[in-house]
């Protein structure tokens, strides 16, 4: 009972900040390219 | 009365307090309302993290989920896996946001990005729900104080809340911020120690695998999985996400820790002691909660789902194990009930008695004002707390009427600015919160357990009105646009 409710519940806090990261790293990456395009059309 | 194990308590929490506080003041000048509010804007890594789990770690944490978890099983874990996501927007979105603006408060920042008449509507309401929240932290106090008494759970707040009045105007968000950190060790290696000497006391010998066969035997093995069933994920967990995430993410309170950190990396290396930190903590406590309600001693208790936990704790582990767990559950109490009165009066000080009143008002004098409003505000808090409103059922519906202030902001930074859709977006929200709450909205629109469901609806016609609205008002380009260079972070320090 103990190690099922621990080992599912870490993995989940595991995978959501792994998942933030990620979301994280997209945006940013998205964003600065939109910039750059911008930048290259002016 | 557990009178040695009350005197333990109190010890610890002297010892910690005003022993960190005088060693603080020795170290730091409090005079300046920057330093008081935002610690100078240099806490570093540790802190910020820990003071981020924490702020978000109170009465609703421990005593909450140890309620429903009695009540529902391993599924009231999602209140604290809510919390995990909410943490990670927060060190890795809205925290950065606030540190990059060099703002105080969020009503500050809804100026800047709105104007004046936005930031005195979400001031009011802000300051409303962080008082709502007050109450219920309040009322924690009062129960942690009653379980160690025989005082009633009204004037263990009583007695409790001037201990968290003291503690807060002492020397502000620097001392909370180490005190957290201390109490964050403590607990855990007290919690770690409880896991191990309430996995030996547990009758028959058999340890945790007597809990799970309880449950299998019982034919509640759903209790056992954070999952829970279909209806529970919906009607609870779902709705913990979205009412904790929508709300709390744009919240004064949680966003206090992040303007006063070092510098936006700060931030983010915070979410990886952070997350962990408040998640396990919720995990563990849904642990303790089902192994009490699997012995018959504690489950028979009268209002068992409220104390049976937290007399488990007594019970089964040596007093000197129980009173550093019980103290550092009181000190992450007091810690939640101390901040979230330190911004409500960093709000009223700075977003209406010096935006409004007195626009010349010194660091000094904001300090005072700031100092006489936690003292006002935590003493009405104590009193209405007496009404002993349910724990969860409390914060969710608190949570609600701050949704629409996350859409105003995400759309304002990122995308277009225009006061009027935003004006819109709140009262629509708003009203709808009212009306699902004190009208028949729900039944009428078929819902039959309508009245849990206000942050969805809150959510959703926030949502939908400002999109809606900026897509067909003309707008300026978001404050945090990459189209529109500004200067950020140059702006100065109110009041610093």
């Amino acid at each position: 009972m103990f190690w099922s409710i621990l080992s599912q519940s870490v993995l989940l806090i595991l995978v959501i900040i792994l998942v933030g990261q990620l979301l994280g790293w997209l945006i940013t990456k998205v964003r600065s390219s939109r910039t750059h395009s911008m930048e290259g059309k002016e | 009365m557990y009178s040695g194990l009350l005197l333990g308590v109190l010890a610890y929490e002297l010892v910690v307090i005003v022993g960190l506080g005088i060693w603080l003041q020795s170290r730091h000048s409090s005079g300046s309302a920057s330093e008081f509010a935002l610690a100078g804007r240099d806490l570093p890594t540790p802190v910020v993290a820990v003071t981020l789990a924490l702020t978000v770690l109170g009465t609703a944490h421990i005593l909450g989920v140890f309620e429903m978890a009695w009540m529902m099983g391993a599924v009231a874990a999602w209140f604290s896996i809510a919390h995990v996501i909410l943490l990670t927007f927060v060190c890795l979105g809205s925290g950065l946001w606030v540190r990059r603006l060099g703002v105080t408060t969020v009503p500050e920042l809804l100026q800047k990005t709105y104007g004046m008449e936005v930031r005195l509507l979400v001031s009011c309401v802000l300051a409303g729900v962080l008082f709502g929240i007050l109450t219920v932290e309040a009322q924690g106090i009062g129960i942690i104080f009653a379980t160690l008494t025989n005082w009633s759970i009204q004037t263990g707040a009583i007695v409790g809340g001037i201990l968290g009045i003291l503690y807060v105007i002492f020397a502000g968000m620097r001392e909370i911020g180490w005190v957290n950190l201390v109490n964050v060790c403590i607990m855990y290696l007290g919690l770690i120690l409880a896991v191990i000497f309430i996995a030996f006391a547990i009758p028959g010998g058999g340890g945790y695998e007597s809990v799970g066969t309880f449950y299998a035997e019982t034919d509640q093995a759903s209790a056992l999985s954070i999952w829970g069933t279909p209806e529970l994920f919906v009607n609870f967990a779902l709705l913990n996400v979205v009412a904790v995430f929508f709300s709390q993410s744009v919240n004064q309170m949680l966003l206090q820790p992040a303007m006063a950190a070092r510098s936006e990396k700060t931030i983010r290396k915070a979410l990886w002691i952070a997350a962990p930190v408040n998640g396990l903590f919720g995990i563990v406590a849904v642990i303790i909660a089902l192994t009490a309600r699997a012995q018959p001693e504690f489950a028979q208790l009268p209002g068992a789902e409220k104390i049976g936990a937290t007399t488990m704790l007594i019970e089964y582990l040596p007093a000197w194990l129980s009173a550093l767990l019980l103290a550092s559950f009181l000190a992450a109490i007091l810690s939640t009930f101390a901040i979230v009165a330190l911004s409500i009066a960093t709000v009223f000080a700075q977003d209406i008695f010096k935006a409004l009143y007195v626009p010349r008002a010194g660091p000094e004098l904001v300090t005072r004002v700031i100092r006489l409003t936690i003292i006002v505000v935590a003493s009405i808090a104590i009193a209405v707390a007496s009404f002993l409103p349910p724990i969860l059922a409390a914060m969710i519906w608190l949570f609600a009427w701050l949704t629409p202030v996350f859409w105003i902001l995400v759309v304002g930074l990122f995308w277009t600015r225009n006061s009027a859709a935003a004006i819109a977006t709140l009262l629509a929200a708003w009203i709808t919160n009212f009306l699902w709450s004190f009208s028949d909205l729900p039944q009428w629109l078929g819902f039959e357990n309508g009245a849990n469901y206000n942050a969805y609806a809150t959510t959703l016609v926030s949502a939908i009105v400002i999109v809606v609205l900026s897509l067909f008002l003309k707008g300026k380009p978001g404050l945090l646009s990459r189209n529109k260079p500004i200067a950020m972070a140059s702006s100065p320090v109110v009041g610093g």
